[in-house]
């Protein structure tokens, strides 16, 4: 009962907030619209493609063109819909991280009796039982719901929407164990947004302990399943552009050479206004490789075991450094962040962390309108924020994974932490 | 990687540190920061005013103003004017203005202007403002200047600007056959002071406010008559609160120029002024650029006038070093009075909304209301030649920008008409209030932390039979982590309710916050009806009764919405959010306008430190505590703060009153003053009333919630 009327009144918010005055300044934030998901832009190049005028041939639209095709089917028959649809979308999405949280948690229990001989006497207590998980999978489906920043994210209606709701269905299909699904899901997804192509190392390491057998078999038959699915839908959406390749260049080359420098949360446009044209390359290369590919060979070696706190982790780093990243990511990792509840004892930045968020979220909008309207502040004072923001992220997500390391460390070795007789200080290397 | 690793095997000693430093350590952040803001009056930290944009120029050209001759006419004219045709009307002489404007070749219109006043029984004032059009002969009209004097009848009880006029007209006259001017500038002359001035602009720039919706984002993709349901039908149910319409029509212009890259404001009343007074703050305490400042000043000492900027005096150069600093504090803290409200305090301030950089000029005789400054007498009194210098000097080096202003600062306070603090030097004030609201609560956060620690520390004593004795070194984190890693379910049930009480309560009181904002006209309604009361006087009171029906209704609202007993971890949590909230709001809000920020952080930041979650039981003392926390709270409730503050000012304006008419009168202004912020706020776009409804009140009633609340402790 309370579950239904959590998402009743989650769907409900969501759809009122759609039909307020305020819709239009919602939709047109630069935190919760980027040049990559905003509905402007969307209504935009499906408007130029039902005028047959190729929408990727100017610098407006940069989705993939399957979802061209879908919105544009979906607003010539029934745009009456679209509000209802954006929401029930979105509340499917809670529902799939619902699910998958469900199937997660159980992994944990699994593991956790696995290991249960390795654990030291004295922490015994701090081992998880089953009224815990289950409510960690509760809070994982309200905080989706009633995120100030998914709901925003919803009610913009932007097409991280359904980034999100792919995502959540590629991780649910891993947890579950289907492969094809998982893997048709994520590569959707990335052909959507280009970055949860991270995604598959989780979910290959995932799938193959879902599905018990040969690990290596199973590395290769996800990794292989993927790349089948990505080069098919890189080639219907060559199909659905007249068999034309052109639009790789306006989304996946949009996405990793940043020519769209509108100021967003993320981190990349201020350094690239600053910059000398002629180092952009190298910088791009930097910053992409930094969002890319720079986190995941470490962490899959220290959490190979723990694939769902690498998931996690990779989607929340991505999120950070992401040349377009939005609100809507943030709110969308942040739900995966409950099921890592029995980690919050050991985390030592909460409070910072907490206070910085909303005082960043709060102060955003504010040197925002400043700089905007008002003419007064300017791009440093919106960077600067920004720049706060991502520092709380990170720390949050360095402080996740060393609380993991903690807990760790303590269920092998007990409490008490000395090393010869003497307290001993953990650091993270 | 210092920050990020593990400062565990610390974090004992830290924590009792905090817990033990943390009152003083909040009282010290409070202190420093009063102290802070008193130092930036001093010479040694503040800094000389100086230009940044170097385009200005500003002074290098040859004077050529030769139109005293001219202004003394139209000055005796104007008058002539005003005497015989509008001696008992407060309307504008337009034909007159017109047609002297259009002797001097300008082009010339008028734009009429509606307001439907807000509150009371829909009376409707209309005006007419004049306004002439100098084509710069450089350019094509992409840039333009203005210069603008607002029309004041002389019945109005304020100084004329009959001077203003004339010099504005004189100027025009000497301007326009000048080959130099690169952008346009345009004479306006504007009715009901700001009223005709906020219309005006809003008319230039095409202000409109109906917003886009989704259905009508859908372009040609929405057809109304679709078929199957009908979702927009259901929209307009969900509609019932967006019925917000505009009060103000500015009507349309049909002349315009470019963009406007400065405006001046003259408010002269006679030619024979001691003094120029630069007045600079804006809607929502918004300021000029500081270049702009700085030009006006400078060339008013150029050209030989007199200028002052508050308490300081440009006539009145001391050396000793004491009295400067005084001076600069009575300035700074005469700039911040003038900005707390966020009404603008000539025509000036309406510009800055729209981006535009203005300032007003107001001539001052010896003897004027604002107060005598010292040795004004022994001053040189200014005349038309001089204020025409200075006026042209001024143009003509704005007229040199190649760009809007950009450069210099747009965050400052002025401590004298040389001396200005920038935001980085003012900041630290106030983020030092905000750390001390912080600091409280994280010590609040470690507290409860270490709460939870005990009561199941003894429960794992009890269950490990082992020697599990916890050492000295063992830290409170991981005694702590045992408590949550080992809660019993129904534990759980009651942590799991208690985050969606907190969270209901929250919102709920927000959401009585934001009625609160939406109900004066629902007040003005009711009292025009039942009580034939004007709208000030219903407002009034019905706010009062709005609020004692909050201080009784809001502490009883945990409770209705719970079953269970409230925890005093719950509580505490409550209280952390509310420090954090009001941390936030101070900073935001001193984004926009520092001294309001300011102030808000100085009244509650008092409170914030005192308040805590009360226990019951305890002596007499506690109880007399309690009491004086409630009645410091009580006295920190906005329309009280806004009531003692008026009855304060009042008795410094009139000393000799006796207490119960000192009392009335306060009262009165009170009134006003509330009534003045409400009708601000809904045709300026002044957000102070709905910054103190619908965020400071919100805030004022958790604290209220959370003194009135007394946790048992003993069950």
């Amino acid at each position: 009962m309370a579950v239904i009327l959590k998402y009743l009144i989650a769907g409900l918010v969501r759809y009122w907030l759609i039909h307020i005055d305020y819709w239009q300044t919602i939709a047109n934030r630069v935190e919760i619209a980027t040049p990559l998901n905003s509905w402007k832009r969307l209504i935009e190049g499906v408007y130029l493609y039902g005028h047959n005028i190729n929408p990727y041939e100017g610098d407006s639209f940069h989705e993939s063109p399957i979802m061209l095709v879908l919105f544009y089917y979906l607003m010539k028959r029934i745009p009456f819909i679209l509000p209802a649809l954006f929401t029930v979308l979105d509340l499917l999405t809670a529902y799939l991280l619902y699910r998958t949280s469900k199937a997660f948690i159980n992994m944990f229990k699994d593991s956790q009796d696995k290991k249960l001989e390795e654990v030291s006497e004295e922490s015994k207590n701090m081992l998880l039982n089953d009224s815990q998980l289950k409510e960690a999978s509760e809070y994982v489906l309200s905080v989706y719901l009633f995120n100030p920043y998914s709901v925003l994210n919803c009610v913009a209606m932007t097409t991280t929407v359904i980034q999100n709701l792919l995502v959540a269905a590629s991780l649910w299909g891993a947890s579950t164990g289907h492969r094809i699904l998982a893997c048709v899901f994520v590569a959707f997804a990335t052909h959507q947004a280009l970055y949860p192509v991270l995604l598959i190392v989780p979910i290959a390491i995932l799938l193959a302990e879902v599905n018990k057998g040969c690990h290596k078999c199973s590395y290769i038959k996800t990794l292989l399943v993927f790349v089948l699915c990505w080069g098919f839908l890189i080639y219907i959406s060559a199909y659905i552009m007249d068999g034309s390749y052109e639009y790789v260049y306006d989304t996946y080359g949009f996405i990793l050479t940043v020519p769209d420098l509108k100021p967003n949360i993320g981190l990349f446009w201020y350094f690239f206004t600053e910059m000398f044209e002629h180092f952009r390359l190298l910088f791009v290369c930097a910053f992409q490789i930094n969002a890319l590919a720079l986190y995941v060979i470490p962490l899959t070696l220290r959490f190979k075991k723990e694939p769902v706190l690498l998931a996690t982790v990779l989607v929340a780093l991505s999120t950070i450094f992401r040349s377009y990243p939005c609100i809507g990511d943030v709110g969308f990792y942040m739900a995966l962040l409950p099921m890592w509840k029995h980690l919050f004892t050991f985390m030592q930045q909460k409070f910072i962390v907490g206070c910085a968020f909303i005082i960043t979220s709060a102060l955003g909008p504010t040197v925002w309108h400043l700089w905007i309207y008002s003419g007064s502040a300017n791009a440093n004072f919106f960077f600067g924020v920004t720049l706060s923001f991502a520092t709380a992220q990170i720390f949050l997500i360095t402080d996740l994974l060393f609380a993991y390391i903690k807990r760790e460390f303590t269920l092998k070795h007990g409490t008490s932490r000395q090393v010869d007789g003497k307290p001993a200080k953990l650091v993270l290397r | 990687m210092g920050l990020l690793s593990d400062p565990e095997y610390g974090s004992v000693k830290w924590v009792r540190l905090l817990n033990r430093i943390h009152g003083p350590l909040c009282l010290l952040c409070y202190a420093g920061a009063l102290v802070w803001f008193l130092m930036l009056g001093n010479k040694e930290f503040n800094n000389e005013t100086y230009f940044s944009e170097n385009a200005l120029l500003p002074g290098l050209v040859t004077n050529e103003f030769n139109a005293e001759q001219s202004s003394r006419q139209f000055y005796n004219e104007f008058l002539q004017e005003l005497e015989d045709k509008y001696y008992d009307t407060d309307e504008m002489p337009v034909p007159w203005l017109v047609a002297k404007m259009s002797q001097l070749h300008l082009e010339v219109y008028t734009h009429n202007f509606t307001l439907n006043y807000p509150l009371g029984q829909g009376q409707i004032y209309k005006g007419t403002n004049v306004y002439g059009i100098l084509r710069a002969p450089r350019t094509s009209s992409l840039e333009a200047l203005v210069v603008t004097a607002p029309y004041r009848s002389i019945s109005s009880h304020q100084k004329g600007t009959a001077a203003g006029i004339a010099l504005m007209l004189a100027f025009a006259q000497f301007a326009r056959p000048q080959k130099y001017w690169a952008k346009d500038i345009i004479f306006l002359v504007t009715e009901h002071e700001q009223l005709g001035m906020q219309a005006w602009l809003e008319a230039y720039h095409g202000l409109q406010s109906d917003a886009e919706t989704f259905y009508t984002s859908l372009g040609s993709f929405w057809k109304p008559d679709t078929p199957a349901f009908d979702f927009g039908r259901v929209g307009d149910v969900f509609n019932w609160g967006g019925g917000h319409q505009k009060c103000l029509d500015p009507g349309k212009l049909k002349g315009r120029s470019g963009s406007i890259q400065a405006a001046i404001n003259l408010e002269f009343h006679a030619p024979k002024i001691k003094y120029i007074e630069v007045k600079v703050e804006g809607l929502n305490g918004q300021l000029p650029n500081l270049d702009l400042v700085n030009l006006v000043h400078k060339l008013c000492v150029k050209s030989g006038i007199h200028h002052s900027y508050k308490n300081s005096y440009s006539w009145m150069r001391t050396r000793n070093k004491m009295d400067e600093w005084t001076n600069g504090i009575w300035t700074m803290l005469g700039m911040v009075s003038a900005q707390i409200a966020g009404v603008p305090n000539g025509n000036h301030g309406l510009f800055h909304r729209f981006g535009i950089e203005a300032v007003t000029l107001e001539g001052r005789d010896a003897n004027d209301p604002a107060g005598i400054p010292p040795k004004v007498n022994a001053l040189t009194t200014a005349n038309f030649y001089r204020l025409g210098v200075a006026l042209e000097s001024i143009l003509r080096s704005l007229n040199n920008l190649l760009e809007r202003f950009h450069q210099s600062y747009f965050f400052y306070l002025l401590a004298a008409t040389n001396r200005f603090i920038s935001i980085g030097q003012y900041m630290p004030s106030l983020c030092l209030l905000c750390v001390a609201i912080l600091v409280r609560a994280l010590s609040m956060w470690v507290n409860i932390q270490q709460d939870g620690d005990e009561e199941p520390e003894k429960s794992v004593k009890r269950k490990t039979s082992d020697a599990c004795v916890p050492g000295e070194h063992e830290s409170e984190e991981r005694s702590e982590e045992k408590v949550k890693t080992i809660p019993k379910g129904r534990k759980i049930e009651e942590s799991n309710m208690s985050i969606v009480n907190i969270g209901a309560n929250y919102l709920l009181v927000h959401l009585l916050g934001y009625v609160v904002m939406n109900s004066p006209m629902v007040f003005s309604k009711i009292g025009a009806t039942y009580y034939n009361q004007p709208s000030e006087v219903s407002v009034f009171y019905g706010l009062i009764v709005a609020s004692v029906f909050l201080i009784f209704l809001t502490p009883l609202m945990p409770r209705l919405l719970r079953t269970g007993r409230m925890t005093h971890e719950e509580l505490s949590l409550v209280n952390i959010l509310l420090l954090i909230e009001l941390a936030t709001v101070c900073l935001s809000v001193g984004m926009h306008n520092f001294p309001l920020g300011l102030v808000i952080a100085v009244l509650y930041t008092p409170l914030a430190l005192v308040v805590g979650v009360e226990t019951t039981g305890g002596g007499k003392r506690r109880v007399i505590t309690i009491f004086l926390k409630r009645v410091l709270c009580l006295l920190l409730h906005p329309l009280c703060i806004v009531t003692v503050g008026m009855v304060t000012y009042s008795r410094v304006l009139f000393p000799e009153e006796n207490l119960l008419s000192m009392a009335g009168r306060g009262r009165d202004a009170a009134m006003q003053a509330i009534m003045f912020s409400i009708v601000d706020s809904l045709i300026y776009g002044n957000w102070l009333y709905n910054v103190a409804t619908a965020v400071i009140l919100p805030i004022w009633i958790i604290f209220w919630q959370i003194l009135c609340i007394r946790i048992d402790d003993t069950v």
